[in-house]
């Protein structure tokens, strides 16, 4: 049952800690067409995806998989292992630059985003292209993003942005581009002024609040309520049960007899009892004479080591 | 002798004495005064004694760039502000009070939960005074909760929605939490009449283990379902009385309630009086914070006792509540507590209020804790 119980607890933690890291990882940012914008290390200019760790832990994607499919042809990149810089701090990015040169270094795919496909193109079909970041097994989806190679311009990326409307995230044509910065141009107005607009005074606050402390602790009062009734009543059964099996202890009714003060007074009385109970003695005193060269009755060591005792 | 003249000269420029400014005078006057307080007149000197000798230590002039001061990058102290910026010593102290806290009194008559709720509107008033002072609605926040009479708590809050008024915001907290003997009777006399002040509640009835057991299970998922933020403070809280009750957990809640909470009160009390750097405390913003520290106090003591009056019209005759346990629903455990047993006393020498005080008294360590987790759930 034991060893049921830790496998169990560790499938729950190897859950959670999934749950903390590389889910929180976003397929941020990309840019398909990179004709004059930003260059990778060896200054080319070629398309980027941006990762974002939406969490508050620090993600690993090393190991995951970034996954290129157009059409029927899917390329996988498999982001290397080796690299301490693929663990993305908490609300950080990352950026990975599609060459198709992934001997280039980790952040360099064995894919590139704008493949051409002149028959495509000429027979003007739109075909949606689709990237993946996979977890490290290669098969649980974590961020997926779909996008029409023929309307992508050039040095126009394409993001992830919150519509305020639905408040869900939309992938969305962006106005500039924001390598290794959030897609949200604008600065958002502190929650705490934005509640303050809403409620100058504090009234809202003071009464939503005020309602908020109240449910809790009257919740908790209501649970104690009703389960102080029970152990109560438990009490009054077990006693009926003592009762019926010692009838002669019965007649002492605690309720009536046996008031709080007269129990405390048994109580002192047989701690004072026990208290004055020791072993016996052998009433023999041995005095051991002690060679001191000084009296520890007037040693510094005794009186340096007590601390002031103020009353 | 030119050079050693020179070097003099040099030593002098780097001394406290030629850096002091009349602002590190004042502070240094107000630590002294803490001290004063502490030591001789006894209010609160567990904190009031950290905290003193740490404006004392925060306020000694000296050259910057050298890692003294508490606000320098890698200086010591500020290392250990690390703690109080990050709001690490509030939950560690939340536990130790967790693990010293008998929630029997409350448990047995939880009705007086409710008082601890009431005496939150303190926090809100205090809110609402703040904004119309034009501070703006994280510092309200961090301001109001001074009313919530919990030092660790004021310090976690006002850590996380205005650090530049932490200073302020924790020495008028705990200034006010010591002054609770001075604030309180005044109001709490005034407020009663003498017929509401003889009031005698019934005895608590024994409490069982198992009760004891569930109360800090139960009351952490509850409080913290439905106000996560306040996660910190009350899974703490409650971990910690759930070690001391477990009755398995012996070693872990003794050294929760003692050493542990020794170690983090020193820290806190030390490293926050520090924070009060006059280039940085004497400005008029904590002058305002003091005044609203006191109103908030104010109104959280009332609130509190006209609840128990109005609640009181709904109980029947013998399950009254004494008004005068109501100022305890501010969380200055246990000190409120004793103040509604010595005026208790004052009218009545064999009415004992003290155990009844000590359910309000803690339910508003719960309340205080949960107006935090709203406050930062609405601001952050």
């Amino acid at each position: 049952m034991k060893k049921i119980l830790l496998i169990v607890a560790a499938i729950c933690l190897s859950f959670a800690g999934f749950a903390q890291g590389l889910r929180d990882v976003k397929i941020n940012e990309i840019l398909v067409k990179n004709v004059d914008s930003y260059a990778d290390d060896f200054g080319h200019k070629v398309g980027w995806i941006e990762l974002y760790n939406s969490g508050y832990a620090n993600a690993n994607v090393a190991g995951a998989f970034l996954r290129f499919t157009q059409g029927g042809d899917t390329v996988t990149y498999r982001i290397p292992k080796n690299d301490a810089r693929t663990n993305i701090p908490p609300q950080g990015y990352l950026i990975f630059f599609a060459d198709g040169s992934s001997n280039k270094g980790t952040f360099h795919t064995n894919f590139v985003l704008n493949v051409t496909d002149s028959a495509r193109l000429e027979m003007l079909i739109p075909m949606l292209d689709r990237l993946e970041l996979l977890d490290q097994s290669g098969k649980v989806t974590i961020d997926s993003v779909e996008y029409d190679l023929n309307i992508q311009a050039d040095d126009v990326s394409f993001g992830r942005i919150l519509n305020y409307d639905t408040e869900v995230f939309e992938y969305k044509k962006l106005s500039h581009i924001t390598p290794l910065q959030t897609n949200e141009t604008r600065e958002p107005e502190p929650k705490s002024e934005v509640f303050r607009s809403q409620d100058p005074n504090g009234f809202a606050m003071a009464i939503t609040a005020m309602s908020v402390v109240f449910s809790a602790l009257l919740s908790l009062f209501l649970i104690f309520k009703c389960l102080g009734l029970v152990m109560q009543r438990g009490t009054v059964k077990k006693e009926e049960k003592v009762k019926a099996v010692a009838p002669a202890a019965a007649k002492i009714n605690a309720s009536d007899d046996l008031q709080g003060e007269t129990i405390a007074a048994i109580a002192v009385a047989l701690k004072l009892y026990e208290e004055d109970l020791h072993d016996i003695e052998s009433n023999v005193v041995t005095i051991n004479k002690v060679a001191r060269t000084y009296s520890p009755w007037s040693s510094k060591i005794y009186s340096m080591r007590q601390l002031p005792n103020r009353r | 002798m030119d050079f050693i003249l020179e070097n003099l000269q040099t030593f002098l420029a780097f001394t406290g004495f030629a850096n002091a400014t009349w602002g590190h005078i004042a502070m240094i006057v107000v630590g002294l005064i803490f001290l004063y307080l502490g030591i001789a007149k006894k209010f609160e000197p567990m904190l009031l004694v950290p905290i003193g000798f740490g404006i004392l230590i925060g306020n000694i002039p000296f050259s910057a760039g050298y890692q003294i001061g508490i606000y320098e990058d890698g200086s010591v102290l500020n290392y250990l502000y690390f703690g109080v910026l990050k709001g690490v010593y509030p939950p560690l102290i939340f536990l130790g009070i967790g693990a010293m806290t008998d929630f029997s009194a409350l448990i047995s008559n939880p009705k007086l939960m409710l008082i601890g709720a009431a005496a939150q509107f303190g926090i809100f008033g205090a809110y609402m005074a703040s904004l119309a002072f034009g501070f703006t609605a994280a510092e309200a926040g961090a301001i109001g909760i001074i009313g919530g009479a919990d030092g660790p708590t004021a310090i976690f809050l006002s850590s996380k929605l205005a650090p530049d008024l932490m200073g302020a915001i924790a020495i008028s907290a705990y200034s006010y939490m010591a002054l609770v003997p001075v604030i309180q009777p005044p109001l709490m006399k005034l407020l009663t009449n003498s017929k509401e002040r003889l009031i005698r509640m019934k005895p608590p009835r024994q409490v069982s283990e198992r009760e004891k057991i569930l109360f800090p299970i139960i009351g952490m998922l509850l409080t913290t379902f439905l106000v996560p933020s306040g996660l910190p403070l009350l899974g703490m809280l409650f971990f910690g009385n759930l070690l001391k009750e477990s009755g398995v957990t012996r070693r872990l809640a003794v050294t929760a309630s003692n050493q542990l909470i020794d170690i983090v009160t020193i820290l806190l009390g030390l490293t926050v009086g520090a924070s009060t750097q006059a280039t940085t405390f004497l400005t008029p913003a904590s002058i305002k914070i003091f005044v609203l520290g006191a109103a908030s106090f104010v109104v959280a003591t009332i609130s509190g006792i006209l609840f128990v009056k109005f609640f009181n019209l709904f109980l029947k005759e013998g399950n009254k509540i004494n008004p005068l346990i109501g100022n305890s629903g501010v969380s200055a455990v246990p000190d409120s507590a004793r103040v509604s047993q010595e005026v208790g006393q004052h009218y009545d020498k064999t009415n004992f209020l003290l155990m009844h005080a000590m359910g309000p008294n803690v339910a508003g360590v719960i309340g205080s804790a949960v107006a935090a987790g709203i406050l930062l759930g609405f601001l952050v």
